[in-house]
């Protein structure tokens, strides 16, 4: 699957959590699609960082 | 190394006693007399070809009809101008009796608009001149050389000089009308006459003034403007280390000299030296280094109506089978207007990016740069910031440090996302070491303008309509970023590079309409003061890399942005000027 679809299916599942599409300023597909993986069906948690300008933290719950 | 070759106008004799205690020679021969016979060989070989590569006074002559052609029109769009603000003046003084009350008749951006038409318009015509005198010689030339990259040159200078000028030229007009207004009202043939004569006499009074203060504003900087213009177009035609500079002066009793003057521009007429070298100029008070005649670094009696020029000439060994023998006669034809953007991106050789890098060093440029960026753009934004920043190699998710002293990047191809990336790190760096916008402050009135007049075009409130406008702002934004459609459209980039340009167009709506709309951050971040920031870090990429995606589809935006880069770079001035 491709990234867009990915996030579609999150959206799709999560519609009132904030969208992995703002994760694309800060990561490649390559790497997002490694997040879904080790999201693995969970609900993704980021946070832009306050230290450093476009870092994201990544959590899972 | 290579072996020494004669300069222009060097002598012989000059050249051979350079030559023989050269160091490369001197390594190479093991005695003199092999040396002076090398030296010699040296000697004819160049003298053959000098003659017939390079004629001062062609030069000299071609280089002064293209410049009196610009300032004529310079002259005449400033003048017209100037008459037509006087008018207004005029208007008001007629209708009101007061002698100072003209705020705003002459406004500062008005004025720096000025200052950017001399060097853009005056600039474009001599780098078109010396191009079409050379670019058919050399294979150095490449596709770089296009309009709007010199226009952003020629901006960036105007912006630089404009920005320590504009305020004094805008006074100087009130004062010219608080002084002659003035005198008028104290002349009672005036004071008898009515108003229809009265404004006659005004207008006639001021079209003068206007004609003669455009002329000197011309004046003033065209030196400069020309002279830049030839040594940025010739570095970007040839290595540095592959040219020569000569001084020339006019030739005629108006030349500076001393005793008289208090520098000597006469005593400089032919002086030759490497590109790379500065000229010595004499003066009262010893010898000032100069780069070329206008270099503004020198003092203001090296500088006020200077008329002289510079030739950049490259070796004949840098412009093999070269024959310029017709240098200076090549006509321009009609020269086409400068466009407002010069944010382009240019598909250039390797051997090409090696031409640019050489000519263009900053001392600012961070050490690794050339490992995550591509060099082949305008890169003079290197020198907004204070401090040289550091690039930290990470493995992902590149960032900026809040201290603006560091930025954190990933080896990506060097490609346009790669650079992208560079140019949106290196952008926080300079808001964030100027403190021009900080995580606790914004200093800049230009972008909380921008911001101000974009959320309202996107709708505020909680309006249906405002929902509606969202929705379809969101709509555009994921067709533009993911759809292979838009990829096809622009099929000399990458599928990734559109993508990427199709992300920073998202980001920076995202910032517009408050995590409204679009994407790229997470909401919180885009709703707080960051937003400002990615805002100015989009700006940088679209000025200095451009970006056509955000460019087809959101026109008007897009180019907002570009003169919000403009007057950014004024309040970074005026920042290290300390007036903010």
């Amino acid at each position: 699957m491709e990234v867009f679809d990915l996030i579609k299916e999150y959206e799709e599942k999560y519609p009132n959590e904030e969208s992995p599409i703002n994760l694309l300023n800060s990561f490649n597909d390559d790497e997002i699609i490694e997040i879904f993986k080790e999201a693995n069906g969970r609900k993704i948690k980021f946070e832009n960082s306050t230290e450093r300008l476009d870092e994201v933290q990544i959590s899972y719950e | 190394m290579p072996l020494p070759t004669p300069r222009i106008n060097e002598s012989e004799n000059e050249f051979i006693a350079r030559c023989i205690v050269d160091a490369e020679i001197e390594e190479e021969y093991a005695t003199m007399s092999q040396r002076i016979a090398v030296c010699y060989s040296q000697l004819d070989q160049k003298a053959i070809t000098k003659s017939k590569n390079y004629d001062t006074q062609k030069y000299y002559q071609g280089y002064q009809r293209q410049l009196d052609i610009a300032e004529r029109q310079e002259v005449r769009k400033v003048a017209s101008y100037y008459a037509n603000q006087y008018d207004q003046a005029i208007q008001k003084f007629l209708a009101t009796g007061q002698t100072n009350n003209f705020q705003g008749i002459f406004k500062e951006e008005d004025i720096q608009n000025i200052y950017t038409n001399i060097y853009v318009n005056i600039g474009l015509r001599v780098s078109k001149w010396y191009q079409s005198n050379y670019e058919k010689y050399t294979k150095k030339a490449d596709a770089n050389l296009s309009d709007n990259f010199f226009a952003g040159k020629f901006r960036y200078i105007s912006q630089l000089v404009g920005a320590g000028r504009v305020r004094s030229v805008s006074q100087n007009k009130q004062q010219t009308l608080d002084r002659v207004l003035k005198k008028l009202m104290a002349d009672p043939d005036f004071q008898s006459m009515n108003e229809r004569d009265a404004q006659r006499l005004l207008r006639q009074q001021f079209k003068g003034i206007s004609k003669y203060q455009a002329e000197r504003i011309i004046r003033t900087e065209s030196t400069l403007a020309a002279n830049y213009a030839t040594e940025q177009t010739a570095r970007q035609m040839f290595n540095e280390q592959d040219m020569q500079k000569e001084w020339i002066s006019g030739g005629d009793s108006r030349v500076r000299r001393l005793p008289r003057n208090k520098a000597d521009h006469r005593t400089m007429n032919g002086k030759v030296v490497d590109a790379d070298k500065k000229f010595e100029v004499p003066t009262r008070n010893g010898v000032e280094m100069m780069l070329y005649p206008g270099d503004p670094g020198a003092s203001s009696f090296n500088l006020i109506n200077c008329r002289c020029t510079v030739a950049y000439i490259p070796r004949e060994d840098a412009q093999a089978q070269i024959d310029i023998q017709g240098f200076g006669v090549q006509d321009l034809g009609t020269l086409e207007r400068v466009g407002e953007n010069f944010g382009v991106i240019v598909n250039t050789t390797t051997a090409a990016e090696e031409v640019i890098e050489q000519s263009r060093v900053s001392s600012m440029k961070p050490e690794r740069m050339d490992e995550f960026a591509r060099l082949d753009h305008d890169t003079s934004y290197l020198d907004l910031v204070d401090e040289k920043v550091t690039i930290n190699q990470v493995a992902k998710n590149a960032s900026c440090e809040v201290n603006g002293k560091t930025i954190n990047l990933v080896i990506e191809k060097r490609d346009y996302v790669g650079t992208k990336v560079f140019v949106h790190e290196y952008a926080h760096a300079i808001h964030l070491q100027s403190k021009l916008i900080t995580p606790y402050d914004i200093k800049s009135r230009a972008m909380l303008d921008f911001v101000e007049k974009w959320e309202k075009k996107f709708g505020k409130g909680n309006s249906a309509k405002r929902r509606a406008i969202e929705e379809e702002l969101e709509n555009k934004l994921r067709y533009i970023t993911f759809d292979k459609e838009v990829a096809e459209e622009f099929a000399d980039y990458s599928r990734g590079e559109v993508r990427a340009m199709g992300i920073a167009t998202a980001d920076t709506i995202m910032a517009l309409t408050g995590a409204r709309a679009g994407f790229g951050h997470t909401k919180s971040y885009m709703k707080a003061i960051y937003g400002k920031m990615e805002i100015f870090a989009h700006v940088f990429e679209n000025k200095y890399l451009g970006n056509p995606v955000f460019k087809k589809y959101f026109p008007e935006l897009y180019d907002d942005m570009l003169k919000l880069h403009d007057e950014l770079i004024v309040e970074l001035k005026a920042i290290k000027d300390g007036s903010i």
